[in-house]
């Protein structure tokens, strides 16, 4: 884990979210599919407190500027997202990284699918060509709200060929995706499902694949406020390979974690809980 | 004669509370982790002394996780966050021994002065017990006898707490009570601390506070246990501080040391802090933007020290109460 000043190189949309390359050489030489990185918002006069903390989209471990690594921002999430997307070239920003773990890979060639929603799908493209040069065989799904919400189409064809795409339908986002996943896991033998997403969705994916006993590694693309575990508010219900109840911080222990261990209902009804 | 001549013959050595510290910045409670998070960014050394995240006799994982509501310059968060049982220390094997960790505070929590006093007693049972440098109380937890008033807001209660924990330690344990600025009477409830075995105070815990959820316009988190923290409460820190040294010098509250925690982020703020009366300061909510900030705070400290020409720090400490 490296704390580091890095300077944005390059800035281009990408539908509707904002596509950063950064130069930071500490950072980009040790980064694997699946970590993250944590970015102070706001300049030096900040009055938001809480990092910012996002999936590694992609590393270039030596490029023309040094080491650079890419990541995709959704600039409506929040305030804090929004300044980091409306940074311009040659700015600067604090980065933290690489944090937490990373997709765990297959020693040798599986059938998987890769699955990622809205701007949480960045570090699929970087995954899925890792999962092709172990030899699997990947199936590619990428949704989002709109077409402008899908992340990385055109790049993930060049790597996969061929790539699904999942869109709402009458009653929203999610029955369409549990419905294209479950067609296709019937009709494939996909044995694992590499996924990022909201936690909304992840749960749902773990839901679809568990009957069909698929391994699913979800990336949780939510609020780690701090991004190093200092601040312990990124906590995740999960059930033990023993049995016991407890929870991990998805900063330093996740954000990639085993579907099948997290406690979703819990998990989820505590992210957006109100007092009744 | 150089500026880092100068700094090396700077004195930043502060006493808190029977607590000798290298520096006057220490990190605090639920901010900087049990130490390995510090440690594995390189910052354990930055800190004087870690305190830990609040510990209770039994791990409980609360009502809430321990989310945090960014607003303004600070952070809304609940006071009754999931925390580990004093009774599991060995099995968390947490990093107290390894090379580069400060001094270790623990801080405890309870919902009754006996809940307290169970976790200050299997605290002294653990063999990591060798590794506490002191310890703090959270005071800001609901009395469940009081109608989930927080301790830190009755005399009574806070009084009891800190006598009860302070039966279970060593004698010559350090222990600290954390009060709130957010009473009526500071000094009364200090004074009632003091008399029950604290040997330092700190103020301030995060100040009550509410947060609506704007979809449901119901409270996002209980308000009985929702508090604010990082520098937006740094005024009302100050004034706590000022108002404490104020008792002591008065001669209303015995001579004690006061600890800064509440919105210290710049070392101009830890400057303020210990001209206001602390001994030392805690640096929180801050370091979750920033983990380098317990570092800048201290290199800053001592250039203020430099620019004023004094030789400790010590001689920071009340200089706003002199004529």
């Amino acid at each position: 884990m490296v704390e580091a000043r890095g300077e944005l190189i390059a800035s281009r949309r990408m539908g509707v979210f904002q596509h950063h390359t950064i130069v930071v050489p500490e950072l980009a030489d040790r980064a694997r599919p699946g970590q993250l990185a944590s970015f102070a918002v706001g300049g030096r006069t900040s009055a938001l407190l809480g990092r910012r903390t996002l999936p590694l989209a992609a590393i270039t471990p030596s490029g023309t500027y040094g080491g650079t690594i890419e990541v995709v921002v959704d600039p409506v999430r929040d305030a804090g997202m929004r300044w980091l997307a409306d940074l311009r070239v040659h700015d600067e920003v604090d980065v933290i990284g690489p944090l937490g773990r990373a997709f765990p890979l297959p020693a040798h060639g599986v059938d998987s699918m890769v699955l990622g929603v809205g701007a949480s799908a960045a570090p699929l493209g970087w995954l899925s060509t890792a999962l092709r040069d172990r030899g699997c065989r990947v199936e590619l799904m990428l949704a989002g709200e709109t077409d402008r919400h899908l992340v990385g189409v055109i790049e993930a064809r060049r790597v996969i060929g061929t790539v699904s795409v999942v869109t709402p339908g009458p009653t929203g986002l999610l029955p369409v995706l549990r419905d294209e996943l479950q067609r296709t896991l019937r009709a494939t033998e996909i044995s694992v499902v590499y996924a990022a997403a909201r936690a909304p969705e992840l749960s749902a994916v773990a839901e679809v694949a568990r009957p069909f006993g698929v391994t699913v590694q979800a990336l949780l693309d939510e609020a780690m406020p701090c991004g190093t575990g200092l601040c312990g508010s990124c906590e995740v219900p999960v059930t033990g390979s023993d049995g016991i109840s407890r929870t991990i911080r998805c900063c330093t222990e996740g954000a990639v974690i085993r579907g099948d261990l997290v406690e979703w209902d819990r998990y989820v009804a505590e992210l957006w809980e109100t007092v009744r | 004669m150089t500026a880092e001549s100068v700094s090396a013959d700077i004195d930043l050595t502060v006493n808190a509370g029977g607590l000798a510290l290298q520096t006057p910045v220490m990190g605090a409670s639920g901010c900087c982790g049990f130490g390995h998070e510090l440690l594995r960014l390189g910052r354990a050394g930055d800190v004087s002394a870690l305190v830990t995240p609040s510990l209770t006799a039994r791990t409980q994982s609360s009502d809430h996780r321990g989310v945090l509501l960014e607003v303004p310059s600070g952070l809304v968060s609940p006071t009754d966050r999931p925390s580990l049982g004093t009774g599991q220390l060995e099995a968390t094997r947490l990093p107290w021994d390894a090379d580069g960790i400060p001094p270790v505070i623990v801080s405890l929590a309870g919902n009754l002065s006996g809940a307290y006093a169970e976790a200050a007693d299997q605290l002294r049972r653990q063999s990591l017990m060798r590794r506490v440098a002191g310890v703090e109380v959270n005071l800001a937890c609901g009395d469940r006898k009081n109608d989930d008033r927080p301790f830190a807001h009755d005399v009574f209660g806070a009084t009891k707490v800190i006598a009860r924990v302070r039966e279970q330690l060593p004698r010559d344990l350090p222990l600290f009570a954390k009060l709130s600025a957010d009473v009526h009477d500071l000094v009364e409830i200090a004074r009632g601390c003091v008399k029950s075995g604290a040997t330092g105070l700190v103020v301030s815990s995060p100040l009550r506070a509410l947060s609506i959820d704007l979809p449901t316009l119901r409270p996002r988190l209980t308000p009985a246990v929702t508090g604010l923290s990082g520098p937006a409460i740094l005024p009302i820190t100050l004034r706590a501080v000022w108002e404490l040294r104020a008792a002591v010098l008065s001669g209303r509250l015995p001579n004690v040391a006061v600890v800064a925690v509440g919105g210290i982020a710049r070392a101009s703020d830890a400057v303020q802090a210990l001209a206001a009366g602390a001994s030392a300061v805690q640096v929180g909510s801050v370091m979750l933007h920033d983990p380098s900030s317990a570092e800048r705070v201290t290199t800053g400290l001592l250039a203020e020290c430099e620019r004023l020409g004094i030789p400790s720090v010590k001689d920071l400490i009340g200089r706003a109460h002199h004529d």
